[in-house]
């Protein structure tokens, strides 16, 4: 899929929404935070397959008069144009509070941290993904199904390694890294991006369309 | 995954020099096992992966065969919240992966979108490759005992030589030693001129030293190359 950008922007509205469990307590939004950073990496560092990278949340709002339960799922949501978009799946790791301005501050990570147990299951690749992320409590992505396809055997020594160090392997068996999705899911991104795709144009530079469609090539 | 087409509307960015492309992937599974496909003409992709084998080398091949890595780094990125990690971007000239993404909430949806810089792990020459050099001594004729090449360089790294009913076999477990020792007291007539099947590349040079052991002349060779971190290696026999 392409996305398009418009020349005008729409101004996101974000929101901090606290769970205990999977119960909904309550929300923070734009007009109470002050500071809202969001670090998810698919590789870091260096360009490198075989990674598992946690996200990281930080964020400074004013206290709320809800209390927040300790280890909350977050979900940081965007409201953007009218639609309402997840920017990530995170739990609180650290809070602190500042009395004198009534804020509170969270440190928090997606669910990658709860790959750091022992591995849970050998055989096929794909049941092992599987396998781990019931261990960590999320679904597996499409990307995951899609891409993880060659029935690569892990043994059962790997058990001995943590599930995050079996995911590395397993993502670098396929050439890519696992990620925990916006939507909180197990996902998997190969280093290899799709094909650069380009619309087929004459020689002015025009689109050429058909029947109003512009055409799209591969490189 | 999407691709998304930023164009030029980010504040700042800065694009590495690109990889050649990639022809040739290694898969590492230990210090001591690798399974390699492709050729060297361009460049080596080394992965470790424990559980790794030749088929999963040949496939990761299809996979990055002619693949050319563009890291760049843009920051405050217009992006729309539906930009995922993994997906393909375009911006500021530069085609290429969605690596990192830092998003600060603010008045408008902006990101610091990266591909990590190649710089670091930019090896032109496999070097982990070379230390599981095999050297195979074949077809040395040998008499009651046999000598032992070794060598006395970088620490940690050995040469080991076991004597079979065919010949003396010697094989480097670390190919970094440069040491042209040769140790035995028995008669040098028993030995002989052996193949040394060198099985990675590399820049090979052959040197030479003549001397006398016992009645004998004997000669030393070495094939000298470098590795990817500019260190010459030395690969050693014996013959006369």
């Amino acid at each position: 899929m392409s996305v398009t950008y418009d020349a005008g922007e729409k101004t996101p509205v974000f929101y901090l929404d606290f769970y205990n469990g999977s119960t909904l307590v309550g929300s923070v939004s734009n007009a109470d935070i002050s500071d809202l950073q969001i670090q998810r990496n698919l590789i870091a560092d260096k360009p490198t397959v075989g990674q598992a990278n946690a996200g990281e949340l930080t964020s400074t709002f004013l206290t709320p008069s809800f209390t927040i339960p300790r280890m909350a799922k977050i979900n940081v949501r965007i409201v953007w144009g009218g639609a309402t978009y997840s920017a990530g799946w995170f739990f609180i790791d650290t809070r602190s509070s500042n009395p004198t301005n009534n804020t509170l501050t969270i440190n928090c990570y997606d669910a990658m941290l709860m790959a750091e147990q022992l591995c849970p299951a050998y055989g096929t690749d794909i049941n092992v993904v599987t396998s781990i992320a019931g261990q960590m409590g999320v679904s597996v992505a499409t990307s995951v199904t899609d891409n993880i396809v060659n029935a690569y055997n892990v043994p059962q020594a790997q058990m001995q390694n943590s599930s995050r160090d079996v995911l590395k392997t397993i993502g670098a068996a396929y050439g890519g890294s696992f990620f925990i999705t916006k939507n909180g899911e197990l996902g998997f991104a190969g280093l290899v991006p799709a094909p650069e795709t380009f619309y087929l144009v004459d020689q002015n530079g025009d689109a050429i369309t058909f029947g109003g469609d512009r055409i799209i090539v591969y490189s | 995954m999407s691709t998304h087409n930023i164009g030029n509307r980010c504040a700042n960015i800065e694009i590495d020099h690109p990889w050649t492309p990639v022809s040739q992937v290694i898969v590492k599974v230990d210090e001591n096992t690798s399974y390699s496909a492709g050729d060297t003409t361009g460049r080596t992709m080394e992965i470790s992966c424990p559980i790794g084998t030749q088929t999963m080398a040949n496939n990761l091949l299809t996979v990055f065969s002619g693949f050319v890595y563009k890291g760049y780094k843009a920051t405050d990125a217009l992006i729309k919240p539906s930009m995922e990690l993994g997906d393909s971007v375009s911006i500021g000239g530069v085609y290429s992966i969605v690596g990192g993404m830092f998003i600060k909430g603010e008045m408008i949806l902006a990101a610091n979108l990266t591909a990590p810089s190649s710089g670091d792990i930019d090896h032109e020459y496999p070097y982990e490759e070379f230390r599981k050099i095999t050297v195979a001594a074949k077809n040395i004729k040998h008499g009651g005992s046999y000598g032992t090449m070794h060598g006395s360089g970088i620490s940690g790294h050995s040469i080991s030589t076991s004597q079979t009913s065919s010949g003396i076999n010697t094989s480097l477990a670390d190919a970094d030693f440069s040491a042209d020792v040769f140790s035995g007291a028995a008669s040098a007539s028993w030995m002989k001129a052996g193949n040394i099947l060198v099985t990675s590349g590399g820049t090979l040079r052959t040197v030479s030293q003549n001397f006398i052991f016992g009645s004998t002349n004997v000669y030393w060779k070495a094939k000298e190359f470098l590795d990817g971190e500019g260190n010459t290696i030395y690969l050693h026999y014996l013959g006369y």
